[in-house]
């Protein structure tokens, strides 16, 4: 029974998302891939380091996974337009990851200016991915001004705290048309386990499988979770109960 | 003549192209954006790209992130 998720023309068979930040060794990088099977990775655009230029990300990622740029550095729709159309032009695909940060503090992305670079790129025929802090009006406004997706957080950015945000993100997967994918904060399988259970679409996971002891282990870890979730959702899991429902008959025979 | 790179001022002894000016930055052409002027300059066009004085360069690479 197939279960794939499409997504801006996009099929994809696996619903873990993943990112390129924070490899003590770029090398695990394609490792991870392959242990994750994640068939779609991030990665930001910066100066070329002119003292120590940095080695191109991409040559650590497979011809078959899709590129997912976000717009890091970004503080306003402005900046974030323009990542998006550099990304394209240089060759990164439709898809576009929107991060709009000013705090630096707990890496809240700014829905406001979120939005309003949601509306642009979007009308310029990306394929939008908004990184938003979970919030039914501001989730509605973009899935209307055209996101592919929408993305709310589960906790800050490498806290690794979990689904923090997990009544709101509720809200969203029952009230929202546009494929849900929780990303930052999920911090372990279970997490992203729980999120799937809840009915989210897809996971996107950085810090947690690239921080791990074991990157390439975590991965695997990771989309195992995944698929747990993904199955018990469509499975229908059974209801929870104040009291005990005995699970083996009551023996009368014992007291005859 | 001065230009300004990735955000600083750099003086350029001798006219060159784009292509030049990344090799003589012991840059690899793979993997760049560079943009002139708020424009992508792409491959193979780089060697057609005359730097002209105040031309505002950037150097850009992708790099990982999440």
């Amino acid at each position: 029974m197939s279960d794939k998720f499409t997504l801006g023309g996009v099929e994809f068979s696996n619903r873990l998302f993943t990112g390129t930040g924070k490899f003590p060794d770029k090398n695990l990088i394609p490792k991870m891939l392959e242990s994750s099977e994640s068939e779609m990775i991030t990665m930001a655009l910066r100066r070329v380091d002119l003292t120590s230029p940095q080695e191109n990300i991409l040559n650590y990622i497979p011809k078959n996974v899709v590129l997912l740029p976000n717009t890091s550095g970004a503080r306003n729709a402005e900046e974030a337009v323009k990542i998006a159309r550099i990304a394209r032009e240089a060759g990164c695909g439709n898809f576009i990851k929107i991060e709009v940060i000013n705090d630096t503090k707990y890496l809240m992305p700014d829905n406001e200016e979120t939005l309003k670079a949601t509306k642009i790129l979007a009308g310029e025929g990306f394929q939008v991915l908004p990184y938003m802090m979970p919030d039914l009006i501001a989730a509605k406004k973009m899935q209307d001004a055209g996101a592919a997706a929408i993305m709310p957080l589960g906790s800050p950015i490498g806290s690794n705290r979990g689904i923090e945000t997990r009544s709101i993100i509720e809200m969203l997967i029952e009230n929202i048309n546009a494929p849900i994918i929780v990303d930052a904060g999920i911090g372990r399988p279970s997490h992203a386990a729980e999120a799937m259970e809840m009915g989210a679409d897809a996971v996107l996971v950085n810090s947690a499988i690239a921080l791990a002891n074991d990157p390439v282990r975590m991965g695997k870890a990771f989309s195992m979770a995944v698929k747990a979730g993904r199955e018990a959702y469509l499975a229908k899991m059974a209801e929870e109960s104040k009291y005990a429902e005995a699970s083996s008959p009551l023996t009368g025979f014992l007291r005859d | 003549m001065e230009l300004l790179v990735n955000g600083k001022k750099e003086v350029l002894k001798t006219q060159t192209n784009a292509k030049q000016f990344i090799q003589d930055k012991n840059l690899p052409l793979e993997g760049l954006v560079f943009m002139l002027n708020d424009e992508i300059i792409k491959k193979d066009r780089l060697n057609e790209c005359i730097l002209q004085e105040n031309d505002k360069v950037e150097i850009l690479c992708f790099v990982s992130g999440g």
